[in-house]
């Protein structure tokens, strides 16, 4: 097992930047997933990983070997760096038994036919797919494979798994199992792993750390919390969870907020002098409360309703302002006045 | 009124197959099995009984299995190189591989006679600079036949499998490398065993096209008295006047002919097409080149001078001797002239009429059979009825078998007068008959693709704003699949205008095709004249290539 330190990593494709600015140290059987839209450079920044791609710039270790340095003309070739890889489409070998794909990385490493199929056989029982050895790809299902996909790349004790979104391609059910199996089977065996997608409930659901990009670029790193609770700018904000951005102008005395859009309702609030005069108050919708109408609050109209089971979902119109609120249970209907009330430690300003 | 409508199409396709399709190849089976007005199997045992007989038969599995194996092996290679490293100039390398389709084999063989025969251009100019009267090498005969099977033939393994490369995940053969193994150890133990059933579709087809092959055995083996299949029964039809009982040897003959064939495309259509992985590409993966690193410029000087040696040489030898005064004196400037051009475009008349016949049987061929491929692929696509399968399956008959056997099977049925006076043997129609019925599956292939894709509730849409069948399929079907017409049209164009396999058998003075007149005047020692309508007709298909190429935006041509 080994960590993992890409430095400064650049990317160009023909011209076109994909990945720029990227540095992250992963530490020894941590956890750590890049999350971002699609297109953002994710895959590109995990096959630079992997050697499929040489980088422009930056270098890449692991453990303690630098495995790509372009200034320094280093480039080590996938098959020698002794990473385990979970693909996308499974990528299990149509044409081999369950028990030879797994077994094929230690038929590289030449160990004798009986040994590996012994470790083999351990490794399938370890993703649960015991007595399967003899089966072929096709008399398997997608979770089947993909599990087969895991017991290969674990078979060859990789320094580091990478995982391009693994689990895209199973159905929903499927996807929150293999999910715990997945991060069962890390803390059993203490592997490095460097997940990718961008399903955000799955990337918190396993990370210890998570990698939000945008455009190529590292918005930020942190724990799930960090990065949920105190978004580093207004991409991460938006694209981690819900919130509501409301434009509002702070008062000549700092000591309140008007709401532009909704009639310059004042909400009391020390502003920090460095945020400057116009500021986008963020708050997420479960942050937010709905009461009876009441004419001292900020005031607005439910104009949606959804129900969703262990939350309903509000959308209020608050003179031009949409809210979107989130309550345990169903108060209102559409049409109804209401106060909107925030809670104020919870505001986030960009 | 919509059904019995239907009902008139299916009728009318299934008489007309039952004329175009049942009644030859019907008369050719009942001939092999009749023996002095008996059902027996004597005509078989004539075939594996007679020394000359039988060895045409071992010849024919010789050449093709030796050429099928040397092809397939050239094209896998060749489609790895294209599909799978970065070899500078891949677009060009690529379609360039692809020209020998292009070349009538027949044509590529005399082509080859010029160049590596023994008063070929090679042996030539190597006698003229070492002054001496020994060829430097002389190939004839088989190996001949082998040579020029195999430049001509490996198109189809090359094809097949650079059209399966290209669709290979290539995620399966990063997951080799990852495991730890090498570009090499990747091919040979993912990217090879995955592709071997898209290989050996490949070159199956080589075989059966091989084993079918008239032309290169004709040019290249006949001159040697080295005999296959198709050349013998060329020569018995040839000699029936003579031979007795030639016409039934020949029939027990292309019966072994045509098992052969359909035994290899049924064991592809059964088998391989079932053991081929379907293996569909990820999102956001290209496939990887292999960095040749060194080998880059190696590589690429192989595929080069594969297509040097392969489509270019042959082409500038047969130009070479297109432009020579006479066949034999030396290609130099000074013997050069257009007269030959001018011989065979405005001075003989057998090519003059052959031009002439060729071009009318191409445009109503591929008229004819692009009108009734419409019809015939509107009944199998949009039909529900049994008769679809039945009506599908007729149609694709004819192109399935040896041409030789196909035109046999043509001869055997009209070979006499109907009603007393209608006698189409020894006419330009029974050409043409021929001609529409071998490539009707072209047709009902491209319009039924097309038409495919064309969604029923356009039509019923249609049917529902009160406009009847036929107003519909005008109105509504026929504007969308114009482009299917349209390359149905050019796919039985072009390969009915360079034929020569049904034509060399079916033609009679008066009646002769382009095909059959470059064969003749080769044989008849008039190599130069041959030379310079073999040139005429290269550059014609090589216009028509670029032309569909350029209007279907590549789906046709190459
Ligand atoms: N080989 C390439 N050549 C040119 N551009 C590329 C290449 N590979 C990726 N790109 C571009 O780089 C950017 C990042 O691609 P990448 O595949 O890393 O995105 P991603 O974050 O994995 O997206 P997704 O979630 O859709 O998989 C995209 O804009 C893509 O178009
Ligand atoms: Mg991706």
């Amino acid at each position: 097992m080994a960590g993992v330190v890409l430095e400064n990593i650049k990317k160009n494709f023909d011209g076109f930047t994909a990945v720029n600015n990227f540095t992250l140290e992963i530490k020894d059987g941590e956890f750590v997933t890049l999350l971002g839209p699609s297109g953002c450079g994710k895959t590109t920044t995990l096959r630079m990983i992997a050697g499929f791609i040489e980088p422009t710039e930056g270098s890449v270790s692991i453990g303690e070997r630098i495995v790509s340095n372009p200034a320094g003309h280093i480039f080590v070739p996938p098959e020698e760096r002794n990473i385990g890889m979970v693909f996308q489409t499974y990528a299990v070998w149509p044409h081999m038994n369950i028990l030879d794909n797994v077994a094929y990385p230690l038929k590289i490493k030449k160990i004798a036919r009986r040994n590996r199929y012994k470790k083999a056989e351990q490794v399938l029982e370890l993703v649960q797919l015991g007595g399967m050895g003899k089966r072929y790809p096709h008399q398997l299902s997608g979770g089947q494979q993909q599990r087969v996909a895991l017991a290969r790349a674990l078979i060859m004790d990789p320094h580091v798994m990478l995982l391009d979104e693994p689990l895209s391609n199973l159905d929903a059910k499927l996807r929150e199992q293999m999910r715990f199996e997945i991060k069962e089977l890390q803390k059993r065996t203490g592997v490095t792993i460097i997940y990718v997608t961008h399903d955000q409930a799955e990337a918190m659901a396993m990370s210890d750390r998570i990698v939000v990009m945008n455009r190529g670029e590292i918005q930020q790193i942190g724990k799930t919390e960090e990065i949920y609770e105190k978004p580093a700018n207004k991409f991460v904000a938006d694209f981690i969870g819900l919130i509501n951005f409301i434009p509002c102008r702070v008062s000549r005395d700092r000591r309140s907020l008007f709401i532009r859009g909704a009639g310059n309702v004042e909400i009391e609030y020390p502003v920090p002098e460095e945020l400057g005069d116009d500021v986008l108050l963020s708050v997420r919708p479960e942050d937010i409360d709905l009461q009876e109408y009441s004419r001292k609050n900020l005031v607005g109209t439910v104009t949606r309703v959804t129900y969703f089971g262990n939350i309903v979902d509000y959308l209020i119109r608050a003179g031009d302002v949409p809210i979107r609120v989130q309550l345990k249970e169903k108060e209102f209907t559409e049409g109804d006045r209401v106060s909107v009330i925030f809670d104020c430690k919870k505001f986030l300003f960009y | 009124m919509r059904t019995s409508k239907g009902d008139v199409v299916i009728i009318f396709s299934l008489v007309l197959l039952a004329v175009l399709v049942v009644y030859p190849l019907g008369s050719l089976i009942l001939r092999a099995f009749l023996s002095e007005g008996e059902v027996s199997l004597d005509n078989f045992s004539k075939v594996l009984s007679t020394r000359e007989n039988f060895i045409a038969l071992w010849h024919s599995l010789f050449v093709s299995i030796i050429s099928t194996i040397l092809a397939t092996f050239l094209g896998t290679v060749l489609a790895w190189i294209v599909a799978r490293t970065d070899i500078p100039f891949r677009k060009k390398i690529k379609t360039g591989l692809m020209m020998p389709f292009l070349i009538p084999p027949f044509i590529a063989a005399i082509a080859w006679l010029q160049l590596i025969g023994p008063a070929g251009y090679i042996n030539s100019i190597y006698m003229t600079v070492k002054e001496t009267w020994n060829p430097l090498f002389v190939i004839y005969g088989k190996w001949a036949v082998i040579l020029v099977m195999t430049v001509s033939g490996y198109p189809f393994v090359y094809l097949t499998t650079l059209g399966g490369l290209e669709r290979m995940n290539p995620s399966l053969e990063e997951a080799g490398q990852i495991s730890g193994a090498g570009t090499f150890r990747v091919m040979k133990d993912i990217t090879l065993p995955m592709m071997a059933p898209t290989i050996g579709a490949g070159a199956i087809l080589v075989f059966v096209s091989r084993i079918a092959n008239f032309g290169i055995p004709a040019v290249m083996g006949m001159p040697d008295n080295y005999y296959v299949l198709t050349t013998k029964i060329y020569r018995l039809i040839d000699q029936s006047f003579v031979i007795p009982d030639a016409q039934a040897i020949a029939t027990a003959m292309s019966m072994f002919l045509m098992i052969i064939a359909a035994c290899g495309l049924l064991f592809v259509k059964f088998y391989l097409r079932g053991k081929e992985y379907t293996v569909i590409s990820g999102k956001d993966v290209q496939p990887k080149l292999v960095k040749l690193g060194k080998w880059r410029y190696l590589l690429f000087a192989f595929a080069f001078l594969v297509i040097l040696v392969i489509v270019v040489l042959p082409v500038i030898a047969i130009l070479l001797t297109a432009l020579t005064r006479a066949w034999g004196l030396p290609p130099t400037l000074d013997n050069w002239t257009l007269e030959n051009f001018r011989y065979v475009l405005f001075d003989l008349d057998m090519s003059r009429r052959a031009i002439r016949n060729s071009i009318f049987l191409a445009l109503s061929a591929s008229t004819i059979t692009t009108l009734m491929g419409a019809i015939i692929s509107y009944v199998v696509v949009r039909g529900k009825m049994k008769s679809r399968q039945l009506i599908d399956f007729l149609a694709s008959i004819p192109y399935s078998i040896p041409g030789t056997v196909f035109a046999l099977g043509m001869i055997i049925a009209w070979n006499r007068a109907f009603w007393g006076r209608l006698n189409i043997y020894n006419t330009i129609w029974i050409i043409l008959f021929a001609y529409i019925a071998r490539y009707l599956a072209y047709s009902v292939r491209t319009v039924g693709s097309s038409l495919r894709q064309v969604d029923v509730s356009l039509e019923e849409a249609a049917w529902v704003s009160g406009s009847g069948w036929l107003q519909s399929f005008k109105d509504i079907v026929l504007p969308l699949i114009k482009s299917g017409l349209f390359a149905s049209w050019f796919l039985v164009f072009m390969p009915t205008l360079r034929e020569l396999t049904i034509s060399v058998l079916l033609w009679s003075t008066g009646n002769e095709t382009i095909g059959v007149a470059v064969y003749n005047l080769q044989e008849g020692g008039d190599v130069t004249s041959s030379a310079a309508l073999a040139i005429i007709m290269i550059i014609v298909i090589f216009a028509g290539n670029y032309l569909i190429k350029k209007i279907t935006r590549g789906e046709y041509g190459y």
